[in-house]
């Protein structure tokens, strides 16, 4: 909604929100990154029921994206790093995940929103990585922030490049094809935020999914975060912006997390 | 996940819109469905769609596909509702 509808949330909301998040991703081009791992969900835009991946690593030198005509962003082909890629998916191997791999992924809103607010002009090389966060049975949360710890064990051993941008996104708390469509659970939203940025993430990472529905059904893309929340180093979680958008049906928030060291 | 062929059914007719101006119908011809299932996908019966397991992101897609918005289509769903828990852990914090 934030690139397919801006104007139709409150100003207030909508210019603190994308304010954060244009901080955010000024942090990718201004740190120098030569590449951007962006991990988030898609919504049936590559895979169906008859073979459904937990995981999926985009290993192509180029991919497709939006799949969405509504999105407001132009259609077009950015780069991949598929050596990048493969050594990701060699390293998750090595430290006990099986992954998916794809040589031909068409990207839908998950990531082309933070792709494109990252790098408009589509040049940054990107590996994306595909969570299940929306059909069960999904990874659990804690197998996520898992994922995020051999996620950064299998960058740092990466050669090729000096500086990797990771990027989690989706949530937080919405419920899409529901009967509850534009609730917004803000009670849920904060404590999700509170607890990344203490780094007290045990009361999340218990969380079964029937309950975090409560929260909607697109709060399984807490995900995608908390792949993050692994990744990064504990409590180093800072939230720049909350707002919960009705007119975007979505708890809309941005958070950094921060390494002790650059990848590579 | 259950009533694959109800799946299938949508997400072939989302496949299928890709680039087209207007939508088409649900095509239910040689599929494993009831007869039941198949007039709820002609007449996209959002009710019976949903009773009979649509995964919502289909459901939300195909609801857009054919013109309907959201509020529309929580109109039409209202009282079907399962989500709602007085007790999540965020509460009780």
């Amino acid at each position: 909604m934030m690139t397919a509808a801006p104007d139709a949330a409150p100003e207030p909301q909508r210019e603190a929100f994308l304010g954060a998040l244009g901080t955010a991703t000024a942090m990718v081009r201004e740190r120098g990154a030569e590449a951007v791992v962006i991990c988030s969900n898609e919504h049936f835009a590559n895979f169906f029921l008859e073979n459904f991946p937990q995981f999926c690593v985009g290993l192509a030198d180029r991919f497709l994206g939006p799949v969405e005509p509504w999105l407001r962003i132009d259609r077009a082909w950015l780069p991949g790093h598929p050596e990048l890629a493969g050594h990701i998916t060699g390293g998750l191997i090595r430290r006990g995940f099986e992954p998916s791999f794809s040589h031909e992924l068409r990207l839908d809103h998950g990531i082309m929103t933070i792709y494109h607010a990252i790098d408009v002009g589509m040049r940054l090389p990107l590996v994306p990585i595909i969570p299940n966060c929306a059909v069960h049975p999904m990874p659990s949360l804690r197998r996520c922030f898992e994922f995020g710890k051999a996620l950064r064990a299998s960058l740092e051993e990466f050669d090729g490049l000096d500086r990797v941008a990771v990027v989690g996104a989706g949530g937080l708390s919405r419920w899409v094809g529901e009967p509850r469509v534009g609730d917004i659970d803000t009670v849920f939203d904060r404590w999700f935020l509170d607890r990344l940025g203490s780094g007290n993430l045990e009361e999340v990472l218990s969380l079964p999914d029937e309950e975090l529905e409560a929260a909607g059904n697109g709060a399984h893309e807490i995900r995608s975060w908390l792949t993050i929340a692994g990744l990064a180093d504990p409590g180093t979680a800072t939230t720049l912006a909350y707002e919960a958008i009705e007119q975007w049906i979505t708890g809309m928030g941005v958070a950094t997390f921060e390494l002790d060291e650059a990848l590579g | 996940m259950k009533n694959y062929a109800v799946q299938r059914a949508v997400f072939d007719f989302l496949r299928a819109q890709q680039g087209r101006d207007e939508a088409a119908g649900i095509s239910t011809e040689h599929r494993d469905l009831t007869d039941e299932e198949a007039a709820a996908l002609r007449d996209h019966d959002l009710r019976k769609i949903y009773q009979l397991g649509l995964h919502p992101v289909l459901l939300n897609a195909s609801s857009r596909a054919i013109g309907l918005t959201r509020n529309d289509y929580r109109v039409r769903l209202e009282g079907l509702d399962t989500t709602r828990r007085k007790d999540p852990r965020w509460l009780r914090s």
